[in-house]
Parts: C-alpha cells; structure tokens; sequence
C-alpha cells in the first residue's frame, strides 16, 4: 500500500513538473521528457511488472492531461517500462554511465515510437518525429543526474512485498 | 527480488492490450464518449494542481530561461546596434510607415473592431508532450466555454478550444501539427486553410489553384456556418511564397503567426460572434 503511494506520488509529481516548470524549457522547439525518465528509474528500482505498470499508468494520464490520443504513451511507455524493467538484471555495473546510457536510450526508443504512432494517426510529420527523438535523449542525459536518484531513492525505501506463494 | 518471468510477461500482454484498446475507443467514440469523459475527469482533477505548481514554478523557470538566454546577449546587442542604425535611417519615412501601418490595421480588422464577446482566461499549464502543442487555460463551461471557439491574444490567433470542463479547458494551438483552420488573405479574399507544422511558421494552403498571394499579406480567420468561430480575426503576415510548380498546383504559403505563442499567459476566448448587421436599418 505504501508502495503504491509512493509511485502515485511520483507520477503526479512528474506530471506537474512536465506541464509546468519544464513547459518553459523548450530548446529547438522541444522539451526534455521527465515522464519517461520516472519509469526508466522506477523500473530499474523494482522489476518488469511494477515498471509496465507504473510505466501504463503514466502514460495514460499523461494522454488524458496532454491532449494526445488516449492510449498512445500508455502504449509506449508500458513497453518501455517493461523493457527496461527486463534488462536490469543484466545491468551489474554501478557505473553511473551505464545508467546514463540506459536512459538515453530509453528516452529515443520512447520519443521516436510515440512520434511513430502519431505520425501513423496523421497527428504529426516526419520531421518533427525524426527530429524529436534524439533531441529529448539529450535533454533527457541532462535531466537524468537530477531526477534518476530522486526516484531510485524513493522507490528502493518501499520494497515490494516479499515474494508470495500459493 | 525474485520475480516470475511468465507473470510480468502476462501483465505486459494484458496492458498493452488495454492501450490498444483504448486507442481504438478514443478514435471511434463520438464527442462525449468514454475517454472523452476521462480525459475532462483528469483535467478537473489535475487543473487545481498545475495551477498551484505554476504559480510556484513560474520564477524556476523564468531563471532557467534567463541562463539560456545569457548566451544568446551578446549577439542581440549587436543585432539591436545594427537596428538602430537602420532605423534611424528609416525615421525620414516614418510618416510613410505610419500610414502604412494605419492601413494594415484597417485591413486586418483587428479584434477589438470584431465586436465578439469574450471571456478572458489565464494559460495554467502547457502540453507536456512534445508532439502536441496545446495549453490548458482556467476557464470552462462555467464561463460558457465551449468546443471549437476561438482563443486569441493581444496579437492574434491563439487556437482552437478542444476539451471543456467545468473550470478548465484545452486550447490546441495553430502551430500544432493537426490544427487545421478556415482562412482567407485580407487582400482580395482568397479562401484557404492554415494549417500547423510543428515548427514556428504555419502553411496557407489557397483553395484556389492561380491564387496570388504575396509576401506581407495579412491572413485572417473565416467564419463558417455554424461556428462561433468570428471572420476577420487576424492570423499571422504572409513570410515566404514558394511559388506553384510541377510539385504542387497551389502556391506553398508559409504564414508567420501574429500571436505570442512561445510566451503565452493571457488569453480572451471568442464566446460569441457579433450578430449579423440588421437589414434594413
């Protein structure tokens, strides 16, 4: 239960810094994607199943609040959730570059396919997608170092509950 | 933690299902349908709070920017030397600009001369997504806000209204990629439609094949029938012309916006368009 307010925490939290600090923060027409950048820590912190949820839930208010179609990041970022959510088992190393790393990528992976769904609903064009996509990695690489341990942080404090078996 | 693989792989199957789903219903459903009403729920919920946060957040960010901006000083100071040199130059016209001016203004039909009501409202937050270019101002349905009305500011055109709620709406701005709005050129009333692209400048795209459209040419909303939205209303000034060619059969019109769409805070939404003149009187 503590769990689960600590993410919806979380997610608000990112939500309103998203719409509004980083609303101002736009570099060559584009923000960075703090939305994103939550999921890949959370998912990092717990496993593939809390990261595919937490990774939904985000996405959905964040095409509710956005005025996306519904369903488009919900889409993206379970998937990324999950991925990353898969991959940190295999990611031993402490080396804060390998995180960094992981959340570049992620965010690419994430701005390129939720541009890739809008531009296939006509809902955008092929430059703004291309362009997009390594533009909010970037910003995103200078984001990570801020909110990255913020979440791990909080995410690690309330584990999840020990395993159940019946 | 240890974690059973086929039970995060049934989690992932049902939630990408669910998001599939709801894509479908939100293209499919009719104004007023089930993510429609969510998407007003999350509006209602989360308007209050991003209303606080930018009322906090608004001196964080206006820092932010002042760092950025910082490096870009130095260039503008000379560019403004350069300005002022030009204008100064410039001043023995000024009686000639003056009249000029005089004259657009006249043509445009400035808001102010539209005789709309309007109701006026604060921009509280802005999409957070970098594919929709939209913001979120404080007022709704109380203040008689409803869909598809236009929003202006000082300048010009802001948007269209495409989600109400009580106290909050959702305005998609021009620039967006999917806005799409009923024009004409002031000059000789070519009908059109601008559309955005993401980038600064939106595209004039004339109706007619042969329209003659020139650099400096005031764009101005349509009205169409039932809509509120008000004819007239200034758009943005015709910037380039790519003339028609083998490509296409009308001219390509890249049209800059008169309104303030980087820095928005105040804007006036057109909730009534003034009647038709009486006949006869």
């Amino acid at each position: 239960m503590r769990r689960l307010l600590v993410l919806a925490a979380v997610l608000v939290v990112a939500v309103l810094l998203q719409s509004t600090v980083l609303a101002g923060l736009r570099l060559a027409g584009v923000r960075p994607d703090l939305l994103v950048l939550a999921v890949v820590a959370v998912a990092m912190a717990s496993d593939a199943t809390t990261g595919a949820a937490f990774g939904f839930a985000t996405g959905l208010v964040a095409d509710l609040l956005f005025d996306l179609p519904v369903g488009v990041s919900a889409l993206v970022y379970t998937a990324t959730g999950f991925a990353v959510g898969t991959v940190r088992v295999y990611v031993t190393s402490h080396r804060p570059l390998v995180h960094l790393v992981l959340a570049g990528a992620a965010s690419l992976a994430s701005a390129w396919c939720c541009g890739l769904l809008l531009r296939v609903f006509d809902l955008s064009t092929w430059a703004a997608v291309v362009r997009a996509g390594p533009l909010v990695a970037l910003f995103n690489l200078l984001l990570t170092p801020l909110v990255y341990p913020v979440v791990w942080a909080l995410t690690e404090r309330v584990p999840a509950r020990p395993a159940q078996r019946w | 933690m240890y974690e059973r693989p086929r039970r995060a792989r049934t989690v992932l199957a049902l939630l990408l299902a669910a998001a599939i789903v709801l894509i479908t219903i939100d293209f499919r459903q009719p104004d007023g349908g089930p993510t429609d009403r969510l998407q007003r729920l999350a509006i209602a919920v989360f308007g209050p709070l991003q209303r606080g946060a930018s009322a906090v957040a608004s001196p964080v960010g206006d820092l932010f920017g002042g760092v950025a901006e910082l490096a870009g000083l130095r260039r503008e100071n000379r560019r403004l030397e350069a300005e002022v040199a030009r204008l100064r130059a410039q001043e023995r016209t000024y009686a000639d600009v003056l009249g000029e001016n005089r004259r657009l203004r006249g043509a445009l039909g400035m808001a102010k001369r539209c005789g709309c009501r309007t109701v006026g409202a604060s921009v509280v937050a802005s999409s957070g997504s970098n594919f929709q270019l939209s913001v979120t101002v404080d007022a709704g349905s109380r203040q008689g806000v409803k869909r598809d009305m236009a929003v202006v500011d000082a300048d010009g055109l802001v948007g269209r209204v495409t989600q109400v709620t009580a106290d909050y709406a959702t305005v998609l701005l021009v620039t967006d990629p999917s806005s799409g709005i009923a024009a004409t050129l002031a000059r000789g009333k070519a009908p059109g439609i601008v559309k955005g692209s993401g980038a600064q400048l939106l595209s004039f795209q004339p109706v007619r094949a042969g329209t003659a459209v020139r650099r400096g040419d005031p764009v101005v909303t349509q009205a169409y029938q039932g809509s509120v939205f008000p004819a007239g209303l200034p758009i943005g000034v015709v910037e380039r012309v790519d003339p028609a060619g083998a490509a296409s059969l009308v001219p390509r019109v890249a049209v800059r916006p008169y309104a303030a769409l980087g820095a928005l805070d105040v804007v006036a939404i057109v909730v009534e368009r003034p009647a038709p003149p009486v006949r006869g009187s």
